[in-house]
């Protein structure tokens, strides 16, 4: 089986388990939303600030439920022994880390769309086709190395007393180059600028290739028993 | 039995260690006297300058220490002894406890130089985040248990996490920063001689301190895990 149809079929499996169990889409969504509430009430910004605010608020509460995800996908391997399954199977881990880095990224990917409307009304915000779509093409490039760097450390904290604590102190740190620089290149985009080739673009591909390559190379020694 | 072990078990036979501890003790108790009384005050900053020459050799303590958990990680999975993973969790604590005096140092000066404890700046900000990172490196290794899943673990973590240590070196010149760029690479560091030699002397004195630190605790370490496979041989018995 070669490593991309193994990463396909990877793939499909954790999407047709979501579709059965729906544990990922709908809480995570309902928590985008509660986060969203939230910080709107904590800040009231005024029409001016909510422009100013919109990366950094949206990346931020992408962030935040992202854990959730990664932790859900992984306990859901955990009571089933899905996770020993895969890795006894002719299955290479490099495809196991592959299907799991991308259905979160899928998966997170799916979640963020469905927020930006919902942002966009509660913020007052009035974008044009151009910004919406250079978001969209920065949150997936954020999600990428959200997605890369997060499988490898949920693996990582796999089985480790209090992980879910240990996941955020170890996850978000190594995320605020990222959270940065998309950021940066979002209010760029709103304040119609859409330069990939400026620092913070090159910061976030780089971070992204750094850490989805670290990924690939390390799960053999997260992943060995 | 290492290599290694080999000669710290000459180290600690011969006593070498009380000398080594004593001359690290004295030699930061001189630089220190050297530093507050044979030192001229800094006539734009005053006082609070002095805090520089200890404040330096610590950051270079944790950078280096940090360099060397990533070292002794990589060669833990190449080769997976223990001593690796025994020097890479030896540096991790040396490193954080290096880390922390920077950053206790650091807005001690801050105050009277920028008016403020502390700043958003990014070489703060991401010093800090490496602060986060090591604890968290530490953290997950009490809370592995020792278990050869989580030595494993602790490894892969001290790779990534050195990744942020460039970061933190090189964000002076990436990002407009007030932190000044000391070991910019430019010719003159704007100090007079005598403070010159001071810091040398505190670069010293400082870094040797850290490394008797570093073996005694490595020593600690290895006692620690040759006691548990003695215990696991004699349990198979």
């Amino acid at each position: 089986m070669s490593t991309l149809t193994a990463t396909l079929a990877l793939v499909q499996r954790d999407f047709m388990v979501e579709a059965r169990s729906k544990e990922i889409f709908i809480p995570l969504g309902l928590f985008c939303l509660v986060l969203l509430l939230l910080f709107v009430f904590s800040l009231s910004p005024l029409p001016d600030q909510s422009r100013q605010l919109f990366p950094a608020l949206y990346l931020t509460l992408l962030a935040l439920s992202g854990i959730l995800a990664l932790e859900k996908a992984i306990e859901r391997e955990r009571r089933d022994d899905g996770l020993y399954g895969i890795v006894v199977s002719p299955v290479g881990l490099s495809s196991l880390y592959l299907g799991k880095t991308f259905s979160t990224l899928a998966f997170l990917f799916v979640v963020g769309i469905v927020s930006i409307p919902v942002f966009i009304a509660f913020l007052g915000l009035s974008l044009s086709w151009l910004q919406l779509l250079w978001i969209v093409w920065v949150e997936m490039l954020f999600l990428f190395g959200f997605s890369a760097l997060g499988t490898i450390m949920t693996l990582l904290s796999w089985n480790v007393r209090a992980r879910h604590v240990l996941l955020a102190v170890l996850l978000y740190p190594l995320m605020i180059p990222p959270l940065l620089a998309s950021s940066s290149l979002m209010r760029q985009g709103l304040n119609g600028r859409f330069e990939m080739g400026s620092g913070w673009g090159s910061l976030l591909v780089g971070f992204d290739l750094l850490y989805f390559g670290m990924g690939l190379l390390l799960i053999e020694h997260v992943l060995e028993e | 039995m290492s290599m290694l072990d080999k000669m710290l078990e000459r180290y600690y036979a011969s006593r070498l260690n009380t000398l080594a501890v004593t001359a690290a003790c004295l030699g930061v108790l001189g630089g220190l006297i050297r530093i507050f009384w044979f030192t001229p005050i800094d006539s734009y900053q005053g006082v609070v300058q002095k805090i520089f020459y200890i404040h330096l050799p610590c950051a270079i303590g944790a950078f280096t220490a940090f360099f060397g958990v990533f070292v002794a990680s990589i060669a833990f999975l190449a080769v997976r002894k223990d001593v690796f993973d025994d020097l890479a969790s030896s540096l991790a604590e040396v490193g954080v406890a290096c880390c922390s005096l920077v950053l206790i140092t650091g807005p001690i000066w801050a105050k009277p130089a920028w008016g403020a404890y502390w700043t958003w700046d990014n070489r703060l900000t991401t010093t800090l985040i490496l602060w986060v990172l090591y604890v968290g490196y530490l953290l997950l290794r009490h809370l592995s248990l020792e278990s050869e899943q989580g030595k494993r673990a602790a490894a892969v973590l001290g790779i990534i996490a050195f990744l942020d240590v460039p970061i933190v070196r090189m964000s002076v010149k990436w990002w407009r920063s007030i932190h000044p760029s000391v070991l910019s690479g430019q010719k003159g560091t704007g100090l007079d001689r005598p403070m010159v030699e001071t810091l040398w002397i505190s670069l010293l004195t400082f870094l040797f301190f850290f490394a008797v630190l570093l073996v005694e605790r490595f020593a600690l370490a290895r006692a620690k895990t040759l006691l548990k496979k003695v215990r696991m041989q004699m349990e198979v018995c």
